[in-house]
């Protein structure tokens, strides 16, 4: 029993809300060509850290829209809250973002368009 | 009855007299008393049988924690076992019965497990019951089935309504004794909202039942004020006969209110218990300490109590246990139940104390360093035999024994959030150590601090902290005087005997049990609990948890420290399931959602199924059908030949606006929308990410940037989801938005080849539906009988010219009422679920049976409508190798030869292979009756499908033991042109 | 739409909880019902989407100053401005007003990102008040409905028991209440049922 403070609506109880699993997984675009392991790294594979997990939840029961938590797995705290679209904030979340291996596969190369893949590569989708 | 235990004095009410049977026999008591305390005031020791041997078994708490007096409250539907006496309020008229004996209490048939005890010790289950291995299900389960559990349920529906509640509040303080009190005070006179919770019906906890003096008052009236001011606060409330039965993340906590138990039948309307759900932005535990006993032969005898429990009967319930008793101790806390015993003018017959240093007494005869090592007695405790400092021995005649073990701190709920609780020498007891959930502050006994003036000042303490980090302000906080005597102990866990030495009563657990699950390594202490089930039952080891403990370490060599402790989890104490279930019972178990057409579909004496959590109408029997098929198979029959009418508003639809609109659903569909010209409709496939099919439906374009999409009925919700997940998540930058309309429009299909002339005769005259004006998938808006605004969709799910006509939901009912009028020279028929299924497989359309997750675009024949010119959602996945494979499963229509009847869920084989998994070629996904073909037809799924038409396979269902022979065919049974909906 | 040919032929439209039998409980207590629950019949509901460049449109057609903030809503005379989510409000009008009012929305935010839909036959709005109100909502939703965090212009879509539901507070003891026309009759009934206690009325 979780009470999650939705970004538009304040704290509600996690029975209003529904889990989305993983944050921050782009799309690859249509143009790519990636090969099917690469595919599946995007469409199948998902982590389950023992500790700080950036989800994608929404407040199903409220205003409907989907954010981003920072949830700590095991003692369920949760340490941020932030928009879709935008990146974590809090120092904690900000390194499990950039630790994820995600960060260097070649579906989240191809989410973005090809001439600004470099540039943009450390920005949150 | 006289009550020979009376004493003068206690918080009874003597002008309210109650009357009570226990077995049969009539008994009198107070307002005030609980179960237990007017059963020892009658003199009855004995109220129950223990679970596995059942020896004979009396009272031994005040409290929650009690093990043994366990029995059966009141009659009939409301039948309860397992209800605790020391916790049940006497009521007038009460009936209660003892549990786990058989014919009577006195003489019990299976006490003979008792004189085979040593085949039962701990683990015999597992040893025993494991060979053979036949005899498991048909001999041993149906016999411990039989033995197993103590009382009985009714078997009869609850009559009573449980509630669930939700409160809020700053501070949440559990428990009502001198800590929690002086919190709820403390936080209460500062303004913050307090919930005070305690499970007692009477606030002041220990106060309630000591001879003490508060303020320069006595406890109880001091308790009792206190309770009173919080009750006058609006912005505190006072819970009593409430328990916080969990720790849950972020500050909720259950609390379950027995708003009813102490009332014969709950007053009309009120619920009989609640479970409330609070949400405290920070709380307090002041839920006290329990009194440990000290494990010696017999000591399972009824009248051996704990002192603090015997003290409680004396001086709250004025209700001794015993004209004589007798009292073992190790500690200080011994003498206090021996003073208040004096007092109150109970004779004492000893005061064993196991310290050679004990404390010399001025009421009692006291024997320092002896130990009490064995009872005797007949259903209950006659004697006691001592051992003597000197190691001599020496009887003592006695109808109770008060044993004082010390005090463990009640740190339950501390441990929700996995805390351990730590070891505190100084009162040999664990107290609340790491992993205090967060919010929590712990006040007074349960974490230790014994007396009551430190309780007091704890609770005061403890509050102001917790205001503090709320931002509350407090001026000042005084605490009254009160009693600050420390309590000295000298650790006795057991005395070493040869007998059996209780620990679990509950469980039936001895000292012998442990050091069994000793010899035999399950030493860590989450094994031992589950080897013997120490602390498993009802009490979670309130009573006993920390005695085996301390048996363990001896035996390891270990300290109690090092030997840990099994941690506790909700609920703190036994809970009904009802409560929980709440009022989710019968009609408000779920919604039923009804479609606009119901009452007028009721009135038809339609009958209904649940589909998802809509009701709709499955058929519409007539006079003289007595077989559902004779329904089905007439509507059915009447629709192809004429016109049939069903309300199809049960299927998703999501209104979708905006300049991307089109594009959206382009990404969304495998085929192309934003091509649609407006005033067309377009069968859509939507894929998952995968290149499994999702769902399908047709999609309207109602302007330049406005569709309407339909979902199946089922999966209505999950497509909405899906599509919200798209534009927010996947992609935001599109102009595009999502309304669900599916309970905005009452929605009629309208279909058979008189279709056209009944809707001519409820559109308006200026709209044109002609074939030429209005041809197959053409969409428009309208109106109906005299300007009711419309939408009209030349659709077909059932293979006849069909329209499927929408309105706004509020002229639902006189739309139908309005076509069945129209359709009257046609002899319109209602169709219901059943009958559009029969059509929808004789047509060859796909639905959920079909789309059942494994299926591909390529597997439905659809291969075509995945467009690989745009992105769309699953395309990429879709043209997998193996999922394009030319040997891949087929959509085929089977239809039964020999009259056989093709079943859902069989699978198929060619005529002449084994039928083994290797040679299973397909399934089965639909089946019906088909009127129209007269013979069992279905839909399903055969590798190389499309090039096995005409041939003739073995339909297998092994779960149902049946096989069937069946031609493959077109899917499309009737009219695979498609002409007749074009006409 | 098409233009109205003969409007006085017009079928009787149906609310959402007709049919149902008008409910009585008596106050165990005495005196008035708990909770009264009233029907709202054909509430006009307009579900509008988009950013505050339609604050001019929805000012020229209700008279509001501003759109609500968060969790508010705003009201001039008998229309109210709910707060549903980012970009997201529902007009409340008088019965009958809204089809009007949705075709001239319509036609002013025709150059604005925004939707304007006609939700009235989708949702039921009920009016309920009565002295136990809040606590007969608490067994059922898990707000904080205490007055001084959910008082007097306050709106939150939130749970009751199994429905979604929007909520909004006029005062002490008065809210109305929106859910889906289908779900309608399970929520008057688990309220009713909710109420038994402190004696609680429906009118259609």
């Amino acid at each position: 029993m979780l009470l999650i403070t939705c970004p538009y609506c304040g704290p509600r109880d996690e029975s209003e809300f529904s889990c989305g699993g993983e944050a921050h997984i782009a799309r690859p675009l249509a143009e790519s060509s990636l090969t099917d392991a690469e595919f599946a790294d995007y469409l199948f594979l998902r982590d389950n850290p023992k500790g700080l997990f950036l989800e994608r939840w929404r407040h199903a029961a409220g205003c409907r829209r989907w954010f981003n938590m920072a949830r700590d797995t095991v003692t369920h705290e949760i340490v941020e809250i932030y928009p879709m679209g935008s990146g974590p904030a809090s120092k904690a979340g900000k390194a499990a973002h950039a630790a994820s291996w995600r960060r260097d596969t070649a579906a989240e190369a191809a989410s973005k368009p090809a001439h600004k893949s470099r540039a943009k590569k450390d920005k949150v989708s | 009855m006289t009550q020979v235990n009376r004493l003068d004095g206690g918080l009874i009410d003597r002008d309210t007299p109650l009357d009570f049977t226990f077995d049969g026999r009539r008994y009198g008591g107070f307002a005030g008393d609980t179960l237990a305390s007017a059963l020892l005031a009658n003199g009855v020791r004995l109220v129950g049988r223990s679970f596995k041997y059942h020896r004979p078994r009396g009272i031994i708490s005040a409290g929650s924690e009690e093990p043994n007096a366990l029995v059966e409250l009141r009659e009939g539907a409301r039948r309860e076992p397992n209800s605790r006496a020391t916790m049940t309020e006497l009521h007038d008229g009460l009936v209660a019965r003892s549990q786990n004996r058989f014919p009577s209490l006195g003489f019990d048939l299976m006490a003979v497990n008792d004189r085979f005890s040593a085949f039962l010790g701990a683990g015999f289950y597992y040893k025993t019951f494991m060979w053979p291995k036949a005899f498991w299900e048909r001999v041993y389960e149906p016999l411990i089935r039989q033995a197993a559990g103590l009382g009985a349920l009714s078997g009869d529906p609850d009559p009573d309504v449980y509630d669930r509640g939700f409160r809020h509040c700053d501070l949440l303080v559990i428990g009502a004794g001198p800590a929690g009190l002086m919190a709820a005070l403390t936080a209460g006179r500062a303004g913050a909202e307090v919930i005070l919770v305690d499970e007692d019906f009477r606030a002041g906890g220990r106060l309630t039942m000591e001879r003490e003096t508060v303020a320069g008052i006595n406890g109880a009236d001091w308790a009792a004020e206190a309770a009173a001011e919080l009750v006058s606060m609006p912005n505190v409330r006072v819970m009593p006969r409430s328990t916080a039965i969990g720790v849950f993340d972020h500050g909720i906590y259950s609390v379950l209110e027995r708003v009813a138990d102490h009332l014969p039948v709950p007053r009309e309307g009120t619920p009989r218990q609640i479970l409330w759900r609070v949400y405290a932005k920070r709380a307090i535990l002041a839920a006290g300490a329990t009194e440990r006993l000290i494990a010696f032969d017999n000591n399972d005898r009824p009248g051996i109590m704990q002192a603090s429990a015997v003290r409680g009967y004396v001086n709250r319930w004025a209700a001794a246990p015993a004209e004589r008793i007798a009292i073992f101790t190790n500690n200080d806390d011994g003498h206090r139940t021996a003073a208040d015993l004096a007092a109150a003018g109970v004779e004492i017959a000893a005061i064993i104390d196991s310290r050679p240093d004990a404390p010399a007494s001025d009421v009692a005869e006291l024997f320092a360093g002896a130990v009490v090592s064995n009872s005797s007695g007949r259903r209950g405790v006659g004697h006691v035999t001592l051992r003597l400092a000197d190691g001599g021995r020496k009887h003592v005649s006695c109808g109770a024994l008060a044993v004082s073990g010390g005090w463990n701190p009640n740190v339950h709920l501390t441990c929700h959030h996995r805390g351990r609780p730590q070891w505190q020498e100084n009162i040999a007891a664990f107290v609340p150590g790491d992993g205090v959930p967060p919010g929590l502050a712990v006040a007074g006994a349960a974490r230790g601090i014994f007396s009551t003036a430190g309780a007091l000042a704890d609770g005061r303490d403890q509050a102001l902290a917790q205001l503090a980090e709320l931002g509350i302000k407090v001026t000042s906080a005084t605490v009254p005087e009160a009693d600050d005597t420390p309590v000295k102990i000298t650790p006795l866990w057991h005395v070493g005997g040869t007998g059996r030495a209780w620990l679990d009563q509950q469980n039936d657990v001895t000292v012998k049990d442990v050091g069994l699950a000793h010899q035999e390594n399950f030493r860590a202490v989450e094994h031992l609990k589950r080897y013997t089930t120490l602390g498993m039952a009802g009490d979670q080891g309130r009573t006993s948890n920390v005695l085996g403990l301390a048996v363990m370490a001896e035996l390891t060599g270990k300290t109690i420290a090092d030997t840990g402790t099994t941690i506790y989890r909700p609920p703190y104490t036994p809970t009904p399931i009802a409560a929980f279930a709440g009022r989710s019972v019968g009609r408000n178990f779920r919604p039923t959602r009804l479609p606009p057409s119901h009452h007028w579909a009721a009135e038809q004496g339609a009958v209904f199924v649940e589909a998802g959590s809509w009701m709709r109408a499955q058929w519409f029997p007539r006079e003289g059908e007595v077989h559902w098929r004779e329904s089905v198979d007439r509507e059915v029959l009447a629709t192809r030949r004429s016109v049939g009418v069903c309300d199809v508003s049960t299927l998703g639809k999501i209104d979708i606006q905006g300049n991307d609109a089109g594009a959206f659903l382009d990404l969304v569909y495998s085929n192309r929308f934003s091509t649609l010209p407006v005033g067309r409709t377009r069968y859509g496939l939507m894929l998952r990410e995968d290149g499994m099919v999702m769902d399908d439906g047709t999609t309207a374009r109602l302007g330049e940037t406005h569709y309407l999409m339909t979902t199946t009925t089922a999966n209505a919700v999950g497509v909405y989801r899906h599509l919200e997940f798209v534009r927010q998540c996947l992609r935001p930058d599109m102009d595009v938005q999502l309304i669900s309309a599916t309970d905005s429009w009452a929605q009629f299909a309208v279909a058979g080849p008189n279709a056209r002339r009944v809707l001519q005769a409820v559109v308006d005259s200026q709209h044109d539906i002609s074939n030429e004006a209005f041809p197959f998938m053409a969409c428009r808006a309208i109106s109906v009988c005299g300007g009711v605004p419309a939408r009209l969709f030349r659709i077909s799910f059932s293979g006849e010219l069909a329209y499927e006509i929408a309105v706004p939901a509020r002229y639902g009912d006189a739309m139908i009422r309005a076509l069945m009028a129209a359709g009257e020279p046609h002899d319109i028929t209602p169709y219901g679920t059943e009958a559009l299924g029969v059509m929808r497989i004789e047509k060859g359309h796909v639905t959920g049976n079909e789309l059942n997750g494994t299926i591909t675009a390529h597997n439905l024949g659809m291969a075509k409508m995945v467009s690989t010119k745009k992105d769309s959602i699953g395309a990429v996945l879709a043209g997998r190798e193996a999922l394009v494979a030319e040997d891949g499963l087929c959509l085929v229509g089977l239809q039964a030869i020999d009259g056989d009847h093709v079943t859902a869920g069989a699978h198929m084989f060619a005529e002449s292979t084994p039928v083994d998994a290797a040679h299973d070629e397909g399934y089965v996904t639909s089946a019906a009756w088909s009127p129209h073909i007269g013979a069992s037809i279905g839909l399903g799924f055969i590798v190389r499908g499309a090039n096995r038409h005409g041939e003739t396979v073995r339909l297998m269902n092994p779960l149902e033991g049946r096989s069937a022979r069946a031609r493959i065919c077109s899917p499309h049974f009737i009219d695979p042109e498609g002409e007749r909906l074009r006409g | 739409m098409a233009s109205v040919s003969n409007e006085g032929q017009r079928p009787p439209g149906r609310t959402a909880l007709a049919g149902m039998t008008v409910m009585a409980h008596d106050n165990p207590e005495g005196g008035k019902p708990g909770l009264v629950i009233t029907e709202l019949a054909h509430l006009g509901k307009i579900n509008l989407r988009g950013g505050s460049d339609m604050l001019p449109v929805i000012s020229n057609h209700t008279g509001c100053a501003k759109l609500p903030d968060n969790n508010r809503v705003v009201s001039v005379g008998d229309r109210h401005i709910v707060w549903l989510g980012p970009d997201e409000y529902l007009l409340l009008c008088a019965a009958g007003s809204e089809t009007h009012l949705h075709s001239q929305l319509t036609l002013d935010m025709a150059g604005i990102h925004a939707a304007v839909t006609n939700v009235t036959d989708s949702l039921c709005a009920l009016s309920l008040r009565g002295k136990a109100a809040r606590r007969v909502l608490a067994k059922g939703c898990s707000l904080d409905l205490h007055a001084s965090q959910f008082g007097a212009g306050d709106c939150a879509q939130t749970m009751l028991a199994h429905a979604a539901v929007t909520l909004i507070a006029h005062d002490a003891s008065g809210f109305t209440l929106v859910c889906r026309t289908s779900f309608a009759p399970y929520v008057t009934e688990w309220l009713m049922d909710a109420a038994l206690e402190f004696g609680a009325s429906f009118r259609g």
